[in-house]
């Protein structure tokens, strides 16, 4: 198993109100190198605080104080969803349908193939950890733009509309080496070279390019 | 006489004694008158006074009479007399005269009680004779509205003058009028259906000539087209030589109790099908969540099985070796295997939780009792049934409702193979026979679309079944059911189509199984 360099090694949540269930799952799941952690009952698991590496989340569908599916929606609220592999002793169809929909990654029925919770859980990790990689690339951007200044902030809604340099001066008021100036150090403060980059980022970020009314194109 | 005291008595009294003296005074009278017309007449004219007091007043005052008259004849007489011997004279003949009289106001008096007597008995009888007829009115109306209530009516037929009298409410039954009298023997025979006429002659004929009671029951067309049911009762009575003279009894309109035993049997029908639905139905709900549950219960402790000799056939190719880690999985895995096993013993003790009862069954009646609930559906998909059911079949031992459980299931697999046999007729053919002295055999053979030759080793396997949804344990309790009386279960493919099941079960002894 490789350990990634950047972030603390993957951890694993297991949640099943039977003993003979968890205590099998970790067995195995520790056999192939990865950290786990098991819990009896939803309650016990959502006191955890989210760890700082990857995770993932074995989850038994019917828990004697909520649901599997319960618990899901109280990580999406919380702010920190990972990847969710369900299994269940009921070959609950409906369920299951229901479960994929919300966002699990798997569901297995018991009594499910080794290989088949041990590459769901690698699958879940490897999700988890991109997943992380992209919060983490968000929250810079974000940074990056908040360091902006109104100014610099103005300019850069015109110019991923594709407006010149010489309308928007006359738009803002003030003249068109402000203008290069301003944009300049916008695209410096965000660390990139292109309008191209700066649009993705933009993108990125939900910024929405102006609308100016008296479009060029007549 | 009547001496009881009342106010009026006093007066009455001397009424009668005025009266008497009255009487006496007037005879004397008229004699002494008489006797100045024609001398020496006898004074018996004394007599009609003295009885006339008697009668009128009573002993008392006809004494009193008879010594005023006999002293009144006696001193009338005096004058012709003559006074020679003076009064002591007349003595004899006044005791001569009163006692003549007393005797006479005696007999008058006696006559005289008689007659109130006789009076007073007539008007009691007149009394009773009235009570006596409200009373019978009474009875009459109360069994008039008897037969009105009951709808039954009394009839009675004279034999030999070929004479049939009705009561009010036999009228009302046959929906006739009494002023029209009652029909002859064969006008009534004229209103019974057509269809029981044969029946009343047949009943009529037994009864006078082997002696037997008249008890019928026949329908009836009443002039205005109702068709009504009745109960005819009758009695039969014979002159000295036996011949039958008199019939006499009762007709009761039975429509209604008709009517509602025939609703009643509907009903009765209605409510056995639903029961024998709802066994059915319960049975295979309960089997399809004992099903569930069973699943479920022993899926857990096969999770752990899987997953951890996984794991440890894992730790055992891991680098490094971890030995412990596999020892503690494989130690895990004994543990929930045993597990498992509990929960397989829990549910074999609820499958047998109900203790068989022991008792001698007649298995061709079980057999009549199990296809009567299937009933329904042999009709419903035309299923021909033959029965062969050996005539004196012993008896077993064992428990009827398991032991009916097995039938039930043979049966329904047959009638489930039948049900969809579209080219060959649908056959399904029952058999009982003794094939040893002590074991009794019971076959169940159907035309149906078979089993393949591979399979039929495998139907009674628990979980082993050829239909889309079907459990697959129905054969598997009924193999369980019958070993457990001590017998064997055993399938094999017809020769033409189909397939036969069979199972026997020892003889069942009064000692005991």
């Amino acid at each position: 198993m490789k350990s990634p360099a950047a972030l603390p090694s993957p951890v694993v949540f297991v949640v099943d109100d039977d003993p003979a269930v968890r205590e099998a799952i970790d067995s195995l799941i520790r056999s192939v190198g990865l950290r786990v952690e098991t819990f009896s009952s939803a309650k016990e698991f959502l006191k955890r605080e989210r760890p700082a590496g990857p995770a993932c989340l074995v989850l038994d569908v019917r828990l004697p104080d909520r649901s599997g599916l319960q618990v899901q929606g109280e990580l999406l609220r919380k702010g920190c969803p990972f990847p969710i592999i369900f299994i269940t002793g009921h070959g609950d169809i409906p369920m299951s349908v229901q479960a994929m929909k919300a966002g699990a990654l798997e569901f297995l029925t018991k009594p499910f193939r080794d290989q088949d919770l041990l590459e769901a859980v690698q699958h879940a990790i490897e999700r988890d950890r991109i997943n992380m990689q992209q919060r983490k690339e968000l929250t810079e951007l974000r940074e990056r733009y908040n360091s902006l200044t109104q100014r610099e902030r103005e300019i850069m809604h015109f110019v991923i509309a594709g407006v010149m340099n010489k309308v928007i001066a006359s738009e803002l008021g003030t003249t068109e080496i402000n203008i290069k100036v301003h944009r300049g150090n916008m695209m410096k403060k965000l660390h990139v070279s292109s309008i191209a980059d700066l649009v993705w980022i933009a993108q990125k970020l939900q910024i929405k390019p102006v609308q100016l009314l008296s479009n060029n194109a007549d | 006489m009547n001496l009881a005291l009342n106010p009026r008595q006093p007066l009455r009294l001397i009424g009668n004694y005025g009266f008497a003296v009255l009487m006496v005074g007037s005879a004397a009278i008229v004699l002494a008158l008489l006797r100045e017309i024609s001398p020496g007449l006898p004074g018996s004219l004394f007599f009609c006074a003295v009885m006339l007091s008697t009668w009128r007043g009573g002993l008392a005052p006809g004494l009193l009479a008879s010594v005023l008259s006999s002293a009144a004849c006696v001193l009338l007489s005096l004058p012709q007399a003559g006074p020679e011997g003076g009064a002591w004279v007349e003595v004899p003949r006044f005791l001569m005269l009163l006692c003549t009289s007393v005797f006479i106001s005696w007999l008058c008096s006696e006559q005289r009680s008689a007659r109130a007597a006789l009076h007073q008995a007539r008007i009691e009888l007149e009394r009773c004779v009235q009570d006596r007829t409200k009373e019978l009115a009474t009875s009459e109306a109360k069994l008039k509205e008897a037969q009105r209530l009951a709808k039954i009516g009394y009839w009675e037929r004279d034999l030999v003058a070929d004479r049939i009298t009705w009561s009010p409410e036999t009228y009302k039954i046959f929906g006739l009028s009494s002023p029209l009298g009652a029909p002859t023997l064969a006008g009534l025979q004229e209103m019974i259906h057509p269809e029981d006429r044969e029946i009343q002659k047949q009943a009529l004929n037994e009864a006078l000539q082997a002696g037997r009671s008249y008890d019928v029951e026949y329908r009836i067309i009443r002039p205005d087209g109702d068709v009504r049911f009745l109960h005819v009762w009758d009695e039969i009575e014979y002159d000295r030589s036996g011949r039958a003279i008199r019939m006499f009894g009762t007709v009761q309109d039975i429509s209604e109790r008709r009517r509602v035993e025939a609703l009643l049997n509907e009903n009765e029908e209605k409510l056995r099908l639903a029961r024998a639905e709802l066994t059915r139905v319960a049975r295979v709900t309960a089997v399809g969540e004992l099903a569930a549950s069973i699943a479920h219960e022993i899926n857990q402790p096969l999770v752990g099985v899987v997953t951890n000799a996984n794991a440890a056939a894992r730790w055992l190719a891991a680098v490094p070796l971890n030995v412990d880690e596999a020892r503690q999985a494989i130690h895990r895995i004994a543990r929930d295997g045993n597990r498992a096993g509990e929960v397989i013993k829990r549910i074999r003790a609820l499958l047998t939780k109900d203790q068989p009862t022991k008792t001698q069954i007649n298995l061709n009646e079980l057999i009549k009792e199990t296809l009567a609930l299937s009933r329904p559906e042999l009709t419903c998909k035309q299923v021909v049934l033959q029965t062969e059911l050996a005539a004196k079949l012993p008896f077993v031992r064992g428990d009827r409702v398991q032991l009916q459980q097995v039938l039930i299931n043979l049966f329904g697999n047959a009638l489930d193979a039948l049900g969809t046999l579209e080219t060959r007729p649908r056959v399904l053919r029952i058999r009982t026979r003794l094939s040893a002295p002590d074991t009794v055999l019971v076959t169940v053979q159907d035309s149906g679309s078979g089993i393949a030759p591979d399979a039929i080793e495998r139907v009674f396997e628990p979980f082993y079944t050829t239909k889309a949804h079907g459990l697959g344990m129905g054969l598997a309790i009924s193999r369980s059911i019958v070993e457990a009386h001590g017998g064997r279960v055993s399938a094999a493919r017809n020769n033409d189509s189909g397939v036969t099941f069979e199972f026997s079960l020892p003889v069942g002894n009064g000692a005991g199984a």
